[in-house]
Formats: structure tokens, sequence, C-alpha cells
């Protein structure tokens, strides 16, 4: 089971990721991606009890927000209104709130460079590969 | 000369500190928030370059007399002394950071400021359409700005460039001419 | 008792003029004249004092008596040229060029936006003439 992670902007995802497609044998690495879709399903629809929970959670990781069968959303809320949100299997909530503080620390240096507008999709490769590496330490 | 350059050093120390400071952060943002509407307002990369230049240079001309009044600097000796003070006491004072020179051509009328360090460049990362851009042109237009106010012509580029993938940033100087000392025009009415 | 006054740019330009006690003026017809001879004889001056020095003789020039008056010249390597002309009594005054020049000229006349360096033009801006008019007041030579 694969992690999927994902920045929300205020209208559109601005960066997706998934991490741990481990399976070597490729049929099964092929469902894997087939459920990426369902994925970023579960996703989007929890986006809606984010803005529901803003208001009562601890602000600004919001913990688990949704769940679905065995898979768990963690999100993640900036001033801005960016959301990070993260779909997993039951990681360690502690984890999981160090890799969304580390990402939100590495995209609000992505902010500072001249090049990108705020809330456009995220493209650069450095900034790809950093998010590996934090899922890779934290999660 | 390892005697001179540690003087260098040290005026460049002495200068930084007298110095008023400003956020890096801000710096580097203001810098690039202007980079960004040129490059709105041009579209053409080399046009982009071409404005940054002349912003340095406005900037270089009057730049000169702040630095020679603030770092205590007089008239340098030769081009070897001018090159080391631009990279150890110039750099230092406006910017906070040492830079090297290197790579004198056999005339010695050529060299390179090499710069580890960039404050401008913090955050910054070029995206694959901007790849002919240089970033610090203004860096470029500065240099040839003051040097023209003290009478040496140069030319100056960025001949590396770490946002363009290189390991460090490189200016290169080439003097080109001594001006004459030119006097106005009322000096020859009736000559 | 300080007279008066000058700052030349490199090709010669008076960029600006004072005087503060002037009795006699016999150049009062032309001031635009004086203003050249001045500029022409302190370059033909700074040339003769040069190459009687040996070397190049930069920055040989600081100051001339005569019997009536001190001119004190101060030459940045940008190329402006201070003179403050003043009785015989008043010192050594390479210091307070200096201080005209970095913190008083650099600060009020450079930084300001519509100075512009290389254009020759004469200054008009009245918070360098009120901080300069301070200063030099506040001089125990002043009077």
């Amino acid at each position: 089971m694969s992690i999927v992670f994902m920045i929300v902007g205020r209208n559109e995802p601005l960066y997706e990721a998934e991490f741990g497609l481990k399976s070597a044998n490729p049929a099964q690495r092929a469902a894997e991606r087939e459920n990426s879709h369902l994925s970023q399903f579960i996703i989007h629809s929890s986006l809606d009890l984010v803005e529901r929970k803003q208001w009562f959670a601890a602000y600004p990781y919001l913990r688990v927000v949704d769940k679905f069968n065995e898979q768990i959303v963690s999100a993640y809320l900036t001033a801005a209104g960016v959301r990070l949100m993260l779909l997993h299997d039951g990681r360690s909530e502690e984890g999981i709130g160090s890799f969304f503080k580390d990402v939100h620390e590495l995209y609000v240096k992505h902010m500072l460079n001249p090049f990108y507008r705020f809330d456009t999709p995220i493209i650069s490769p450095e900034f790809d590969e950093r998010v590996r590496a934090l899922a890779v330490k934290w999660l | 000369m390892a005697t001179s350059g540690k003087q260098h050093t040290r005026l460049g120390e002495q200068a930084w500190n007298k110095m008023s400071k400003v956020n890096a952060e801000f710096f580097a943002l203001t810098y690039g928030a202007m980079v960004m509407q040129l490059v709105q307002d041009f579209e053409d990369t080399a046009a982009v370059n071409a404005q940054l230049d002349t912003m340095g240079y406005n900037i270089g001309v009057r730049l000169i007399d702040e630095f020679l009044a603030k770092s205590g600097t007089g008239a340098c000796a030769d081009l070897r002394d001018t090159a080391e003070t631009i990279a150890k006491v110039a750099f230092k004072m406006f910017l906070g950071v040492v830079a090297e020179v290197a790579n004198w051509n056999a005339d010695g009328t050529a060299f390179s400021v090499v710069l580890y360090d960039n404050p401008l460049i913090e955050f910054v990362e070029l995206p694959p359409q901007h790849c002919e851009l240089l970033y610090s042109n203004v860096l470029c237009g500065v240099i040839r700005g003051a040097l023209e106010m003290v009478q040496m012509k140069v030319e100056c580029r960025f001949a590396r460039d770490v946002l363009r993938g290189d390991d460090l940033n490189e200016i290169r100087v080439e003097l080109k001419e001594v001006l004459a000392e030119q006097m106005d025009d009322q000096y020859f009415e009736g000559m | 008792m300080i007279f008066n006054f000058y700052i030349f740019n490199r090709n010669g330009k008076c960029l600006f003029y004072k005087e503060w006690n002037r009795p006699q003026n016999t150049l009062q017809h032309d001031d635009g004249e004086e203003k050249r001879l001045m500029f022409g004889m302190l370059y033909s001056l700074q040339e003769l004092v040069g190459k009687m020095g040996g070397g190049d003789g930069k920055g040989a020039l600081q100051s001339f008596t005569t019997d009536s008056y001190t001119l004190n010249f101060f030459e940045t390597a940008s190329g402006l040229r201070f003179v403050l002309n003043t009785d015989n009594r008043a010192g050594d005054l390479t210091a307070i060029l200096r201080h005209i020049y970095g913190n008083i000229f650099v600060d009020l006349v450079v930084k300001h936006p519509m100075f512009e360096p290389k254009a020759g033009v004469p200054l008009q801006l009245p918070m360098f003439e009120e901080e300069l008019e301070k200063y030099m007041k506040s001089l125990p030579c002043f009077v």
C-alpha cells in the first residue's frame, strides 16, 4: 500500500507525490497505480472535512480528518489556506506531523523564489526531491 | 601581494561594520520582485539582461562616491589593486560577502571576480524557460559604472553562474581603456 | 573666517557655489567666468605640482596661502573637486572637506534620486544646502 501526498491550493492541487510503490511484480504495480486514482478521489472528498474541522481542531496540524476503509487522511492547513494532505494506512501521528512541518517549511522557501507565483502548480524537480527525502525520513 | 591582500580584507571588514544593514531576505525578495517585473515587461531575455546591466550602471556611477567616502580607499595604484579592492572591500561593504580575484590574462588587463556566495540568489531557482537569464547581471553594471567614474572603461559579463548550473559565480572584467580627463566645452571657447 | 565654497565635477563644471563672507569681489560681473578661472587655475596648478613632486602627483595639492586668504582643496578618486576659501587663521581643513564629501555630499546629493552623476548640472537640492549651511556655521573657524 503506497502513501499519497498532495498539496492543494485554493482552487487546484499544486503538487502530488506518491511514496513507496514497492511491489516488484509489474502487475501489482499496475494495480497500485490504478489505486492512485482512487487515492486522489479520497483526498479530494476529504477536503470538505478539512474545511469543517479547521474551526475546532488544533491548528495548523489537523491530524486525521477522514477514514476510508483501511485508509486514513491526515491534513495540515497553512495560514494562507493551502492544505497539505496525506493518504496513508496508519502511520504514526508524530511522524506525519514532523513531515508536514518540514514540508511546510520547504513550501515557504519555495514561495520565496521570485519565479514562483502563489497558488500555481509546483514543478521544481528540486522541491520534489526534497519532499521525497523528507518522506523517507519521517514516514 | 599577500600583505596587501590582508589589508584589503581589513578595510572591507571596517567598511562593512560602518554600513547600515538591511534584512537579507527582504533584500533578496525585493531584488527578485524587480527582476520578475522586468521579465514580465520585456519577455525577451536578452533585453532583460541588458536592462539589469543598465540599472546596475546607474547604481554604480553613484555608488562609487559612497564607496570612496566610506571605505577610506584612495586612488588605486594599478589594476591589480583595483581588482582586490572590488573583491575584498566593495563586495564586503555592500553585500557582506568576500569575493576572490582569479584568472588574470597574460597582459594583466582582464580578471575574474569569483563569488562563492551571492546574496541576490538566495531562494532563486531558474525555471527552464528562463535559462538564458543572467539573474544577477545588475552586479556587472555596478562594476562597470563605478569603474567608469574613476576613468576606467571596462567590459563586464557573467562568465559562470550558479543559477545556470555552474559551481560558482564568476564575473569577468576586461579593461578596455583608461579614459583621459576631458574638459567641459566652456574651457575651449576662443581657442 | 570662511569665505566661499565650490564643488566642481571632473570636467570642470561647477556643481555648487556658496559664499558666506566676501568683502570684495572683482569678478562680480561674471560669475561663470570666475568659476572657470578658478577651475582652470586649480587644474594647471595640480599638473604643475604633480610634475614637480614626481610620480603621478595625485592628491599632492591640499592648500595654498596668499596674503589675504587660504584655499583648501580636496579631490576624490571619482574626480570631484571641493574648494573652500578661508582666511589665514582657519587652520588645516582637510578633515572638514572630507566630512563634507563623505557625510553631507554622499548622503544628500549622491543618494538623491534626482541627482545625475554624469550630467554636470548645478545642484538644486535644498536639503543639501541646509545641511551644509548648518555644518559650516557650527565650525569654530566660521566667523
